[in-house]
């Protein structure tokens, strides 16, 4: 068989030589910083365009906040607003900028700071966080992009961006397969999966970030876990999608951002990574940090659910029973999860038995006797049978939990389809 | 290229300049007008008393949804449509399958509507068993804000028919217009019937 071969006039291939290499070199910016936020450029001192960024930023977060989408605990507001001001640097204070860290209900795993030192971070980030010093590399790697006006930057150099925010890009956006706010935070979107940073600006903040967290007194040496923790998050999401039969492949900027880490750790921090540990107490011990984010675990696992990701619920789920197995809600969302996971099986996947839905349908009964909706629940897998069928056994179980169903919440939203379920249950005894 | 292919790829192109010659002339409402038989929505196999008074979308049929609105869809708006229950519902990972109960469809959809875009601080009023065309469907009632945190209200009946699902929803600002119109919606609603062959 004659090989076909393709053959370019050569004037042809030095013309795509010529303009690829001018495509690649007009997006190379040479790196020059701008000054950094400090007493002397405060926040009374701004340029116009830096003016108008903040108060762009501004606006924005009053959009977001008013539109429902922020996660409230008192409590757990009060813990990140003290470990944000702990990595606090002091040019930032004395630029009279007073950084607020708030929680996002949304199933994307990110984690992203305004030019006026507004961070945000999803239930998704804080959720799979083990511990204060995770959550410090987050909140001071933001404030890095804060202190080095990388908003700015970014938004000087690229005109084309209606810039008004400073973008991390802890995770990649699995937005639109999967339930999100996306259009809520829209503006914010458009910035991080357009074009994110210049990578330059993002070795900055790496570096800088590290600093604060070392000067705060947190072990740097911890930090490539969490951004590989994020990874395997976003790998863990693939297997359950659509493109799952394809390859999961990390983000090229995680992947760099890892390496980054790790060389500065041992290039910089060789002192201290001889050494063992922090060299501060962390304001929560590990075990109270995943208490603290007790709620945010429910929230999440709670997306995940809406979303379909029943397999990153029940690992979620999970979590929220190890930091208060006390709580029931935490087993009824594992339950919830495992029962999705069981009516919806993916390939390569094992779907859990029937026993294992209701065990912790059980556990949740157990903690708590008048837990409605696991009452209710293990009553559907009764219902339901097992592989289709219904065996007499399960139908007077079904009966029975449903009633129970019915007497602990009366006026709950569902009654008139439990009664449905009474119906069609009493019906079949009878045949 | 055949002779036949050929004289089709001509009727293609003569109905195409057809649509575009007398569509382009047309408004983009249409008034609705009481009617004597219910009004066939062949496009979605469903046929229905639509609410006199209120506007038809010119252009959302072709599309397969029939969308009609009294002041203007930001104000009240009826979508009538229908998606095939193989196909993935938007943002949940998840079909609706044949075993699953009306209440499971229900909460699907509920999944599907909180996870959506421009939808904040979702909140269900009602979930219940309902009837629509002689069919078990389910009624939802819920609030939510809009991307510019604007609160607003849906009714939404949800119907498995064949391989359909149906999806009727009314949607307004939950200051005035919501009560205001939803009895012209639930009117409507009372008279949804079902061409699905064979369901």
């Amino acid at each position: 068989m004659r090989k076909s071969t393709l053959r370019l006039p050569p004037t042809l291939v030095s013309i795509l030589a010529l303009a690829s290499v001018m495509l690649s070199l007009g997006c190379v910016v040479p790196y020059t910083p701008l000054p950094t936020l400090s007493a002397e450029l405060n926040a009374q001192t701004l340029d116009q365009d830096e003016s108008y960024l903040w108060k762009k930023s501004s606006e924005l977060q009053y959009e977001i906040e008013k539109s429902g989408l922020l996660f409230q605990d008192p409590a757990l507001d009060s813990y990140l607003a003290q470990v944000l001001a702990r990595v606090t640097p002091q040019e930032l204070s004395a630029a009279g900028v007073t950084p607020r860290v708030a929680v996002i209900s949304d199933v994307q795993i990110h984690g992203y700071s305004f030019a006026n030192g507004v961070v945000y971070l999803h239930t998704a980030l804080l959720s799979r966080m083990q511990d204060e010093t995770q959550l410090a590399t987050v909140l001071s790697r933001e404030l890095a992009h804060v202190v080095n006006r990388h908003a700015l930057r970014a938004g000087r150099e690229a005109k084309l961006r209606a810039d008004t925010m400073a973008w991390v890009g802890i995770g990649v956006s699995v937005a639109g397969e999967y339930g999100s706010s996306a259009k809520l935070l829209a503006q914010a979107f458009e910035i991080s999966s357009a074009v994110g940073f210049p990578a330059a600006l993002e070795t900055q903040a790496d570096r800088k970030g590290l600093e604060l967290l070392d000067r705060a007194g947190y072990d740097v040496r911890a930090t490539p876990e969490f951004f590989q923790m994020t990874v395997d998050y976003l790998a863990e999401v693939h297997t359950q999608g659509p493109w799952a039969w394809v390859a999961f492949t990390p983000p090229i900027q995680m992947t760099t951002r890892i390496a980054g880490y790790r060389s500065v750790i041992e290039q910089e921090y060789a002192a201290t990574a001889n050494t063992a540990g922090p060299t501060k107490t962390p304001l929560a011990s590990n075990d109270r940090f995943r208490r603290m984010l007790h709620s945010v675990a429910q929230r999440q696992a709670d997306l995940e659910l809406a979303a379909g990701l029943s397999y990153s619920a029940a690992n979620t789920a999970r979590f929220a029973t190890q930091s208060d197995p006390r709580d029931p809600q935490s087993w009824y969302l594992l339950g919830k999860a495992l029962e999705i996971q069981r009516a919806n099986p993916i390939i390569g996947k094992t779907a859990p038995s029937v026993d294992e839905v209701r065990e912790a349908f059980r556990k949740a009964i157990q903690v708590r006797s008048t837990h409605a909706y696991s009452i209710r629940d293990l009553a559907m897998t009764h219902y339901r049978g097992e592989n289709g069928e219904r065996s007499p056994q399960d139908g007077k179980e079904a009966t029975r939990l449903f009633q129970q169903y019915l007497r602990l919440a009366p006026n709950a939203g569902d009654t008139a389809y439990v009664r449905t379920y009474l119906e069609e249950l009493k019906t079949a005894e009878r045949r | 290229m055949t002779i036949r292919s050929q004289i089709n790829s001509a009727r293609l192109c003569l109905i195409s300049f057809l649509l575009l010659g007398t569509l382009g002339c047309v408004g983009v409402w249409s008034p609705l007008y009481k009617t004597q038989k219910p009004f066939e929505m062949t496009t979605i196999q469903a046929a229905a008393h639509l609410p006199a008074g209120w506007g038809s979308s010119t252009y959302a049929p072709l599309l397969g949804v029939w969308l009609f609105t009294h002041h203007g869809v930001e104000l009240n708006e009826i979508y009538l449509r229908r998606f095939l229950k193989s196909q993935v519902v938007k943002g949940t990972n998840r079909t609706v399958r044949d075993d699953m109960t009306i209440q499971e469809i229900a909460d699907l959809s509920i999944d599907s509507r909180r996870t959506d875009d421009g939808v904040g601080a979702f909140e269900v009023i009602s979930n219940q068993p309902s009837q629509i065309g002689g069919r078990d469907c389910f009624r939802l009632d819920y609030r939510y804000r809009n991307e510019i945190g604007l609160p607003k209200r849906t009714v939404e009946y949800g119907c498995p028919v064949g391989p359909w699902m149906y999806r009727f929803e009314f949607n307004a600002p939950e200051q005035h217009y919501f009560a205001a119109h939803l009895p012209e919606f639930e009117a409507m609603a009372r008279t949804i019937e079902f061409r699905v062959p064979g369901a």
